[in-house]
């Protein structure tokens, strides 16, 4: 074959190609189609024996910080809980509509690790929810004397992922259909030496958390089939 | 013609006719429709790279990259054209479907990875269907160059910054410790005096290793030394370098903030001490050529 010839092929492939790719992108938002309404009013303010505690004041992030979390999150619900026992719970809930590869999640590991803290005993868990378990990463996060055992997960659409692969392939499984998928992040911490009761409350928290939703709106934040009971 | 030494460079590159800045003997057709096809898959992409990836800190090198890969491969155009044409068609065909097929799948996915890997496989490609293996391994250099272009996987970048930020913070504190500083660390943070900074991504060194990686086997291509062996141990040597720069400039932030205050060690000094990471690290690169050469040259004797 000549070169003329193979020039003139690979110029027509390099046509398809990037028609193709250009076709191929996303373009329909899953938010768009099913949308979640007010953080705020989704995620129950007080569920057995749990409520918000307003008597910690809320510690604003920095301007730059905060410019940065906007930038990533269409809505973030940050709070503390308290129950009978005076235990306290930090629950950060962080939505974004778009989680195409520029507005992804930030995973703890690596957001409390920026901003100062050690964190060490990075672990895969589960968490026991009644009918089945939802992956979780727990980690324990330090400054100074504050000692922060963290349970967390994030949902892309209706999966829940861990790690930023299986974020990543989550994500696929909807743009490969032209879809862009939503995104979570649900971290749930206290400030505590011990590890294993730490975990073992974060599990009750969600539970009580999970139970006192609506049922059809459960999945938002713990993944599963959209209205069903999880 | 009549008196080209006496006339500046830039003139005499502007008086070329435009023949002689492509391939000499290279049709003219051919070569166009190769540029025209090259160009409609990846100028979007550096569109795209130009306007999210290039103007954060971990990928500013990227455009130079680019811009030395071009430089280095219009070099050798001469040299590609006059090699005889023996294309290897099978591999050059199956390489640029791969190519192609890596490129819509990155660029309509948002993969960087694939996206901008793909145009080193697909200069490959181009090489072998024209000019068959001999042409590949002429570019060879240039096209494992533009590798350093490619943006990395967030979850990769991220899995291996935050050790090396520890381990940088833990030895810059150290290190200050022993020289008798009020020094103290936390995680990433190190406490000095009434201060409190804190480790930057940037600092882990992850992009400097990269950037400095990328000088050091641009530097020994330059240089044209020949020796793998003598090569090979440089470019290993890079890493660790590149890691005492970075301990290095938090040292001087450290010391700055110490005793300038924290205005100073946030304010343009913050930059100045990248500019000392560069330096000390090509210093330390020079230097260890040196020896290198030294050793390298008493073994073959």
């Amino acid at each position: 074959m000549n070169p003329r010839r193979r020039a003139a092929i690979f110029f027509g492939g390099s046509v398809l190609a990037s028609g193709l790719s250009m076709a191929l992108v996303p373009q329909r938002k899953i938010a768009d189609r099913n949308p979640i309404g007010k953080l705020d009013d989704l995620v129950p303010a007080q569920f057995e024996g749990w409520a918000i505690d307003h008597s910690i004041p809320m510690i604003l992030p920095a301007p730059d910080v905060q410019a940065k979390l906007d930038a990533i999150y269409n809505q973030l619900v940050s709070r503390t809980y308290v129950n009978g026992q005076g235990e306290r719970i930090m629950l950060a809930v962080a939505y974004g509509g778009d989680q195409s590869d520029g507005l992804r999640a930030h995973r703890p590991e690596v957001c409390y690790a920026a901003q100062g803290f050690a964190t060490r005993n990075l672990q895969d868990g589960q968490l026991a929810l009644p009918g089945r378990n939802i992956p979780v990463r727990r980690l324990v996060a330090t400054q100074g004397g504050r000692i922060e055992p963290i349970t967390y997960w994030m949902t892309i659409g209706t999966h829940v992922a861990r790690t930023g692969l299986e974020t990543k392939l989550a994500q696929l499984r909807y743009s490969t259909r032209g879809l862009i998928p939503d995104g979570l992040l649900m971290r749930v911490s206290n400030i505590s030496r011990d590890e294993p009761k730490s975990y073992r409350l974060h599990d009750a928290f969600m539970n009580g958390l999970v139970a006192a939703m609506p049922a059809q709106e459960r999945w938002r934040l713990v993944g599963g089939e959209p209205g069903s009971a999880a | 013609m009549s008196e080209p030494l006496s006339r500046p460079p830039f003139g005499r590159f502007g008086a070329q006719p435009l023949a002689q800045l492509l391939p000499r003997g290279a049709d003219s057709l051919t070569l166009g429709l190769v540029l025209a096809g090259f160009a409609l898959l990846y100028l979007p992409t550096w569109w795209g790279l130009a306007h999210t990836v290039w103007p954060t800190d971990e990928q500013g090198h990227g455009p130079i990259i680019l811009a030395v890969s071009g430089w280095l491969l219009w070099r050798r155009r001469d040299a590609l054209a006059a090699l005889p044409a023996q294309p290897a068609t099978l591999s050059g065909t199956v390489l640029a479907l791969l190519s192609l097929l890596l490129y819509v799948f990155g660029r309509s996915q948002s993969i960087w990875l694939f996206e901008v890997g793909s145009q080193v496989t697909m200069m490959l490609a181009l090489a072998l269907l024209f000019r068959g293996w001999a042409g590949a391994r002429l570019i060879w250099f240039p096209l494992f160059f533009l590798l350093f272009m490619v943006p990395l996987p967030e979850t990769l970048v991220a899995a291996v910054t935050t050790p090396l930020k520890s381990a940088v913070s833990q030895i810059a504190e150290q290190l200050l410790y022993v020289l008798g500083y009020p020094v103290a660390r936390s995680g990433v943070t190190l406490f000095v005096g009434q201060y409190q900074l804190l480790v930057a991504d940037a600092c882990a060194g992850l992009n400097s290793m990269f950037t400095l990686e990328a000088l050091g086997l641009l530097y020994m291509n330059l240089m044209q030394h020949t020796n793998v062996a003598r090569n090979v141990t440089l470019a290993i040597l890079i890493v660790p370098i590149s890691f005492v720069a970075n301990v290095v400039r938090v040292m001087i932030l450290v010391l700055v903030t110490y005793y300038a205050g924290d205005e100073a060690g946030q304010g343009f000094v913050h930059g100045f001490a990248g500019m000392v990471l560069f330096m000390v690290a090509l210093t330390l690169m020079f230097a260890v050529d040196r020896v290198l050469q030294l050793i390298f040259r008493g073994s073959s004797k």
